[in-house]
Order: structure tokens, then C-alpha cells, then sequence
């Protein structure tokens, strides 16, 4: 290796480790303020990671202020929508694949890649109309009915694998007598495991990060998700930024443990999307 | 090729039939209605025919909304993608620690968006938050970020945090189509003598230009969307009503206006599909396809 490579190698790490501090700095700084005393947040110079280390304010944001219970709706939440999505999803994503000599079929496809055009902004308040009337305001059932009937993204996301497989499969198991279903559920579905696990993994992300609809739909306390909680917390912690910065902390760490072990479905996800256009 | 009996590949796309229903054509028929009418979800629909539209094009807060949406995606959208299209280039080698730093970048983009604005809105804090303090050092400042009274000021405040969020992403995207570049190319063009900057300018970005189209489109329509920053941010005390947060407080204020919350999401439909035909025509002059 030439020395002006050899250089220009260095000049890249320095830029490397200066991006990867700037994108970590903002978490630390939060696990830094969360593990401090109250009132020392906006100390100048900054007092961070300095003993006594208040492992207290996350029994006081878990207990006190009832994120356990948060916790458990969430994952309520999102267990409820994850197995939705993967079912309706792969199933119709199957039709869209497998059924493609149907013109019908196809422009229903179709019609279904236009909706993504029509902002949410436009949706939120007409459905939140619709579950007022029919009653379903602060339970479950908008933040989790809508993933059983499948979503474009995915299905498009799915269709697309579906179509990478042959068709031969289809063929020989349909002559031997097997039904359509079986032959998606038993034949198709597991080979296309890698995306259904990141379709999940997305749903997951999607789910617990999700501010919109709960606030929307929820008002009872006691139904609040971990996203919620934290929303209104600013309010309810006024004067305590470490109390908020323990909040955050453990909303963030199971995002950042899934992520860690399914970094490849995450990131694979994101590129095979990539094709749309 | 065997023919499958249609009957089935109706029934596996059922659900997504009854979904289109539920969720879509019925809220999109309804909220067309209640667009020409007042509406506060107590008495009945009085039809205003177009009063609520007039009111989007005059009422000075949702021409403010609306001004504030724009401006966010100039101040956002081509800095993110220029810096994620370096970003891309940078980690496009053959480095063993290229997946670490890759990984690392990524954290952001799966960060829930109200945990980082909660973290975010420390660091901007005008009384002693890290950023001041570091400004201070060098006898600037104090600032007041989110909190200042100028709006450009927080825009541009909650750009710097999007882009921080969302980089890592982009350049993902675009990672995944700079491998699929041939290294031809640029042995052609070093061959030419060019250098880093103008193979920068000349190859990589032209050879990009389907990705970053693609990009541009998503984030576009992603901006117009994009509710939990502005409505944290909104919580937190930064004035700075954008199109998603109008029509929600529009919707739960005091007394419910879905006339006029309906009217404005039609108004943004009909934004977001001139921008995207726009966006169509002009992609013929800048776009290279191979």
C-alpha cells in the first residue's frame, strides 16, 4: 500500500468514528443524565456518569410512574398486530403472486398500490369518525383490527419473494391433491421465512414506536402504551429530565436488543423495498 | 402452465378486499362529505358547501401550517440526501469494520421517534443544555432552538434531528445500489484522469439518480405525514404548527372542526399528487437509467 493511501485510510477512520460518536453521543448522554441525582441535569460543566448512581429513578419511572403496566400493553399491542401482519399479509401477498393471470386480481393490486399516494394526514380524523360511531374510542381494536386486512408495503414486499419461487411447486403439489391453502401455508410460507421475519421485525418497530394512534384512540391511563406514557410524561415529570431520560432509556433498549440480533433482516428489508420505484 | 382456479386467488386476496373497504373507501367517501359540511361530531353534518375549502386558502394559520410543512422539506430533503448519498460512498469498501460502522449509523433510525425528541429537546435546552454550553465555550449563545420565536429557526432545529434520525437510512438505500455500479466505470474515468470530487459529481450521483428519485418521492410524502416529531416537539413548548398537527388539533380541539380537518387533508392529497406528477415528468430529464 502507497503512503498517500495509507493516509487517506487514517483520514477515513477519523471520519468513520466522528460519524458513529455523533450518532451514539445523544443516547449516552440520555443513559448519563438517567443515572443522576435531580437537579443536575443543566450543570455547567456538565456532571455525567459521576457516583452516587441513581438506579432508583428506573424503579420510580417503572413503579411510581406505572411504566411496567405500559410495558405489557405494548407488548400486547404489538404481539396482537405482529400475527395479524404475518398471516394476512403472506396470505394475500400469495393471491397477488401466485393468481396474476387474473386481470382482476391484478388491478385490485393495482388500485391497492395507488392508496399508498393518499397522505394519512388525510385519513387520521375520517377514521377516527368511524371508530367514535361504531363505539371502539379508547380500546384496542383500531390500534390493532387494521393489521388483519393486510398492508400494501408488505404485500408488496411479499408478492415479490412469492414470484421469485417457481411455480412448478404449485403444480405438482395441486395434481397430487393438495388444496391452494395448503399449498401456501405448508409449500411457499416457509421458504420465504427471511421476509416474513423482517416483515415482523418491521411490524415489531413499527408497533412500539407508534405515537399516532393511541393518541388518538386512548384516553383511559391505564391503556396508555410505553410511546404514550412517554409523550405525556414531560407534563406529568415536570422538573425531573432524569426520571424522562430513564423513560426513554428503556423504551429504546428493547429496540436497540432486536435490532441488534435481526440487524441483517432489518437492514435486508430496507434495500429488497429499495425496488419499488 | 396449469390454470389455477381463480376462485382461490380471490379468496387469499379477501382480506385485502375487505380491508380496501373498511379502511379505506369508506373514510375516504365520508371525509369527502364531511369536506362540505360543519361537522363537530355532536349534531349532524350541516353542508357548507365550499366554505371549509375557501377557509384552507385564506385562513392565515393554515396558510402558516402549510408554509411551515414546506419549508421543512427544503431545509430537510436535499441536505439528507446529499449527505447520505457521502455517507453511502464512504462505506462502500471493503473494510472489515464496515458492518460495525454501518450498524452503529443505523441506531438512530430504529430509536422510537417520542424517546429521541425527548432526548433532543435536552440538548437544545436554552438554559444550560449541552449545546449551549459547547457554543458557550467559544462565547456564542446562548440560543434558543425549538424554543426560539422565529420559525425558521425551529425548522431548521428539527431538520438537524431528522437528518441525525434518518441518514442512516437513506444511506442504506443507497448503498444497496452503488454495488450494483460497475467498477468499469471508474477505471475508465481514472484512466481519464478524473478526480475524487468530479467522479463523485459525474458518475456516482447519475448512477444513484433512480434511488435518490426514489427517496425523494417516499420522504416527500413521508414529510407531509410525518406527525409524532412535530406534535412532540408541539408538547415540549416548540411553536411551530405544521399540516398533520393543525388537522389533529383541528379535529380535538375544544369543539371537534371535521369539516375543515377533512378539507385540509383533500387539499394535501391534491399537493402531494401534483408534486408527485411533477416529480414523474421531471424524472425523465434527471434520472439515468442503465
Amino acid at each position: 500500500m502507497s503512503n498517500t493511501s495509507k493516509k487517506m485510510r487514517v483520514v477515513q477512520y477519523v471520519i468513520f468514528i466522528l460519524v458513529a460518536i455523533t450518532m451514539i453521543a445523544p443516547f449516552i448522554y440520555a443513559l448519563a443524565i438517567s443515572l443522576q441525582g435531580p437537579g443536575l441535569a443543566y450543570k455547567s460543566p456538565p456532571v455525567l456518569f459521576k457516583p452516587p448512581f441513581m438506579w432508583s429513578n428506573y424503579t420510580t419511572i417503572l413503579t411510581k410512574y406505572d411504566f411496567v403496566r405500559y410495558f405489557g400493553n405494548t407488548l400486547l399491542i404489538t404481539a396482537i398486530c405482529m400475527i395479524g401482519g404475518v398471516i394476512s399479509n403472506s396470505m394475500i401477498g400469495f393471491g397477488f403472486a401466485k393468481y396474476d393471470s387474473s386481470k382482476g386480481i391484478n388491478a385490485l393490486f393495482n388500485i391497492g398500490l395507488c392508496t399508498m399516494y393518499v397522505p394519512s394526514v388525510a385519513m387520521m380524523i375520517p377514521m377516527y369518525v368511524i371508530w367514535a360511531k361504531v363505539g371502539a374510542l379508547d380500546t384496542y381494536i383500531p390500534l390493532t383490527l387494521a393489521a388483519y386486512f393486510g398492508a400494501i408495503s408488505w404485500i408488496f414486499l411479499i408478492r415479490q419473494n412469492y414470484k421469485n419461487l417457481p411455480n412448478s411447486f404449485f403444480e405438482a403439489a395441486y395434481i397430487d391433491g393438495a388444496n391452494p391453502f395448503y399449498i401456501w401455508w405448508k409449500i411457499y410460507m416457509p421458504l420465504i421465512k427471511p421476509i416474513i421475519a423482517t416483515v415482523m421485525l418491521r411490524i415489531f418497530m413499527q408497533e412500539w414506536n407508534n405515537l399516532q394512534a393511541p393518541l388518538l384512540y386512548i384516553t383511559t391511563k391505564s391503556k396508555y402504551t410505553v410511546s404514550l406514557a412517554m409523550a405525556a410524561i414531560s407534563g406529568d415529570a415536570v422538573g425531573r429530565p432524569e426520571i424522562q431520560m430513564a423513560g426513554a432509556v428503556i423504551m429504546i433498549i428493547p429496540v436497540i436488543i432486536v435490532y441488534m440480533f435481526a440487524q441483517r433482516q432489518f437492514i435486508g428489508g430496507l434495500a429488497a423495498g429499495g425496488d419499488k420505484g | 402452465m396449469l390454470k389455477r382456479d381463480r376462485k382461490w386467488g380471490w379468496l387469499f386476496v379477501s382480506p385485502y378486499i375487505l380491508g380496501l373497504l373498511m379502511f379505506f373507501l369508506v373514510p375516504v367517501v365520508t371525509s369527502f362529505y364531511y369536506s362540505f359540511t360543519e361537522y363537530n361530531m355532536i349534531s349532524a353534518p350541516k353542508w357548507v358547501g365550499l366554505k371549509n375549502y375557501i377557509d384552507v386558502f385564506t385562513e392565515p394559520d393554515i396558510l402558516e401550517a402549510y408554509r411551515n410543512t414546506f419549508a421543512f422539506v427544503i431545509a430537510y430533503l436535499p441536505i439528507e440526501i446529499f449527505l447520505s448519498c457521502v455517507l453511502a460512498v464512504a462505506l462502500n469498501q471493503k473494510m472489515k469494520s464496515i458492518a460495525l460502522f454501518r450498524g452503529i449509523y443505523f441506531v438512530p433510525v430504529v430509536a422510537p421517534m417520542v424517546a429521541v425528541v425527548a432526548i433532543w429537546v435536552m440538548l437544545y435546552n436554552p438554559f444550560g443544555g449541552i449545546f449551549n454550553q459547547f457554543f458557550g465555550l467559544f462565547g456564542m449563545g446562548p440560543f434558543k432552538y425549538v424554543f426560539s420565536d422565529k420559525w425558521y429557526v425551529i425548522i431548521i432545529c428539527i431538520a438537524v434531528l431528522c437528518i441525525w434520525k434518518g441518514v442512516g437510512s437513506q444511506a442504506i438505500y443507497l448503498l444497496a445500489a452503488l454495488q450494483g455500479v460497475s467498477e468499469d466505470i471508474y477505471e475508465a474515468a481514472d484512466i481519464d484522469g478524473a478526480g475524487t470530487v468530479t467522479r463523485f459529481f459525474k458518475i456516482t450521483m447519475p448512477m444513484l439518480s433512480p434511488t435518490i428519485f426514489y427517496l425523494v418521492m417516499t420522504e416527500m410524502i413521508g414529510t407531509f405525514n410525518s406527525f409524532e416529531i412535530f406534535k412532540m416537539m408541539t408538547q415540549e413548548g416548540a411553536d411551530l404548527p405544521v399540516i398533520a398537527t393543525y388537522v389533529y388539533s383541528a379535529a380535538f380541539g375544544t369543539t371537534a372542526k371535521i369539516g375543515i380537518a377533512t378539507a385540509i387533508g383533500w387539499v394535501t392529497f391534491v399537493i402531494v399528487g401534483l408534486l408527485t406528477i411533477a416529480q414523474k415528468k421531471a424524472e425523465k430529464r434527471w434520472v439515468y437509467y442503465e
